[in-house]
């Protein structure tokens, strides 16, 4: 675990580096399952669902919360380590897996904005005195959608880090996002029929 | 780069930002809306007042014929009208209008011809210019303003069954949509329903009439025009002919046809027609060229302006809806899409508020919500049980604001499901009567008084027995009527 905070604190100085200097996998698994129990309920009670990427391409609303979780992993593992595994091999999979908590760091901040938002800025809303539909956009745009954009951006630079840390071909990175989008595709449908 | 990002994630928010909050403002609004021409009506249509060979008089807008073709002039437009406090409008006037020779379109605005021998009147001569013109022209124009029967117009045969145009000089290529306008009579289990010639609903099995509605209920004003069903009840779009409440209902009845209530209104403005989209949806066409969706119990889902100047009619095929209007067929494409938060974005538009009154907002949770307000003048005072949700009842006080000016502020109600933001605004009126001018006595438009006036220069007019410390007097010399307005809290603002 200390490797994994090792990294955690090289991710605001050398994102590059922390990519490329990985814990163990079996640390980062338990390190990122962990942040996903902390962000899960964050998200469920935040203003952003557990729908966000931050966790899970589109998880089934519909699930109970064990479920919606176990749903939740199970889609960050084919969306993601699966490409990885089919793009660069058993040494991607293990790259992307040993990069598995600090990829979830993001999905983290995202799930603690959208608490942040529900908890404090909204009951702050509520008093200020400005109203008006223009108004409240410009407020959420601010304390919760640009937030949430930046965050999963940052989530995708630290993805495509880990990806051109093992090979920087431009066929690979095109054969990843494609079977990327693929499997999410695929994961959305899932999730709707469930 | 590390220097930059701070300062590119900064110009990053405002851009976004300004995206979002500007182009976006009901970003939560479930159903995006797009209109594609289906053709479009190279002649004008609609209820001719006038026609020659140069000028085609409708009654909104006049066509030119230049170059060989028809092109739109518009009305001429209207100058000197008196401000009036906000919220408060002018109505239209109405306009007479003479063809001299040499292709001179005359057109004076009505009131104006009563003034005296002789009036200003707006000339088009290639433009729209003024020129005072005397009795033999003005009596040319009275002459015309005379509406002669309609020489266009558009049939609705049955229900909505089909569109046809009976303008022999036009022709018009319908264009091939018998499909969906098809089948549009209403029926409800085994029955069917139809409009009968007095204004009654009737229900019929087998073409015999089973039953047929009451008019006990219904003011006498208000025209029964459209039916349409969702397969358990009826809705009836209800036109009210009366000119002092342009505003027309949707009334519900249950398959008996006996009495269910009324949904669905808007201030000021009249229903054009009502059609379903998909099982829970009705949608209103209005007179403005609004286009809005309403839930089956009335609550505002959403609502677009097409921007139609003359919208007459709209079928729906269940998923698109067809609106006809003077300028050709629009196809309307409202798409749904699956919002964050089960939010229903709705704006309470109150508009001249004279009285303390109640409106209602349906809130579509089974949990009591957390209700609180922000802005003046709106109170809660009960959330009640009501079908799948709840009804909150809200209290609207003018008293002690200042009139004529917009106070807006927001209904915050908390559920479960998440949280949801109700714009709502309306404007303290005072006390706002309405006269129509005559050569010596005002008559009130409610009250059918008559009081006495008389002219005291720069085109105002004194009033008996008002006092221009309380009250104010606006009059327009265009439209021929009268604004006596008394600010609350009584005092001149």
């Amino acid at each position: 675990m200390k490797e994994v905070f090792l990294q955690f604190k090289m991710l605001f100085s050398s994102p590059r580096f922390a990519v490329s200097n990985p814990p163990s996998v079996g640390g980062s698994l338990l390190a990122g399952v962990i942040i996903l129990l902390i962000s899960f309920p964050l998200l469920l009670v935040g203003s952003l669902s557990s729908s966000t990427v931050s966790i899970s391409v589109f998880p089934p609303s519909t699930l109970s919360p064990i479920s919606a979780f176990a749903f939740a992993v199970l889609t960050q593992l084919m969306c993601i380590c699966v490409p990885f595994f089919i793009t660069y091999g058993v040494d991607g999979a293990r790259s992307y897996l040993s990069n598995f908590a600090i990829i979830q760091l993001p999905g983290f901040g995202l799930a603690l904005v959208g608490f942040l938002y529900q908890e404090i800025f909204w009951h702050l809303y509520r008093i200020l005195p400005i109203s008006g539909l223009t108004a409240n956009a410009i407020y959420e745009a601010v304390l919760l959608l640009y937030p949430a954009l930046v965050l999963v951006l940052f989530r995708y630079i630290l993805i495509w880090k880990v990806a051109t840390d093992i090979d920087q071909s431009p066929w690979r990175l095109f054969i990843l996002i494609i079977s990327h989008l693929g499997l999410s595709g695929l994961m959305w449908y899932l999730g709707g029929l469930i | 780069m590390r220097k930059t990002l701070p300062w590119l994630l900064f110009v990053g928010l405002f851009v976004f930002v300004a995206i979002y909050a500007f182009v976006f403002p009901e970003s939560q609004m479930p159903v995006r809306i797009r209109t594609d021409k289906v053709w479009t009506i190279e002649q004008p249509i609609g209820q001719r007042l006038f026609e020659s060979d140069d000028f085609i008089i409708l009654k909104n807008t006049v066509f030119a014929y230049l170059n060989d073709e028809w092109i739109d002039i518009g009305l001429p437009p209207i100058t000197d009208r008196v401000e009036l406090p906000y919220g408060l409008e002018w109505p239209e006037p109405a306009i007479a209008m003479a063809h001299a020779e040499g292709g001179t379109l005359y057109a004076v605005y009505s009131s104006l011809t009563r003034m005296g021998n002789s009036a200003e009147v707006a000339v088009w001569d290639g433009g729209w210019s003024r020129e005072t013109v005397d009795d033999d022209v003005l009596g040319l124009l009275k002459l015309c303003a005379s509406p002669e029967p309609v020489s266009a117009e558009i049939l609705k045969v049955g229900i909505k069954s089909k569109i046809r145009w009976n303008e022999e000089t036009i022709e018009i290529d319908t264009p091939d949509i018998t499909g969906s306008w098809a089948n549009k009579v209403p029926t409800v289990r085994e029955y069917t329903y139809q409009i009968n010639d007095d204004g009654r609903i009737e229900r019929l099995k087998d073409g015999i009439v089973t039953a047929v509605s009451s008019r006990d209920e219904l003011n006498p004003f208000l025209v029964q025009t459209e039916i349409i069903s969702d397969g358990e009840s009826i809705y009836v779009l209800l036109e009210n002919r009366s000119e002092d409440e342009p505003e027309g209902w949707v009334q519900v009845l249950n398959r008996d046809l006996s009495h269910n209530e009324f949904i669905v209104t808007r201030h000021n403005h009249q229903p054009v027609s009502v059609a379903m989209w998909g099982e829970d949806t009705l949608l209103m066409l209005w007179d403005d060229g609004v286009l809005s969706g309403y839930s089956m119990w009335g609550q505002e889902k959403f609502s677009f302006n097409l921007c139609l100047d003359q919208p007459l009619d709209m079928v729906s095929t269940g998923s698109v809806a067809y609106v006809l209007s003077d300028r050709g067929l629009l196809l309307v494409s409202p798409t749904a899409r699956k919002s964050r938060i089960d939010v229903w974005p709705r704006i309470k538009m109150l508009g001249l508020v004279e009285e303390p009154q109640e409106f209602t907002l349906f809130i579509g949770t089974e949990s009591m919500p957390v209700i609180q307000m922000k802005g003046n003048g709106i109170q809660l005072i009960q959330i009640m049980g009501y079908k799948d949700g709840m009804l909150a009842t809200f209290s609207v006080n003018p008293d002690e604001l200042p009139s004529f000016s917009r106070v807006a502020g927001e209904i915050l109600v908390e559920t479960e499901e998440g949280h949801e933001v109700v714009p709502c605004s309306f404007i303290p009126s005072g006390l706002v009567r309405e006269f129509k001018v005559f050569s010596d006595v005002l008559l009130d438009l409610e009250s059918g008084e008559m009081v006495n006036y008389e002219f005291v220069g720069d085109g105002q007019i004194s009033i008996d027995g008002i006092s221009p410390e309380i009250h104010k007097v606006y009059f327009d010399h265009i439209s021929g009527k009268v604004f006596l307005v008394t600010p609350k809290p009584f005092s001149p603002h």
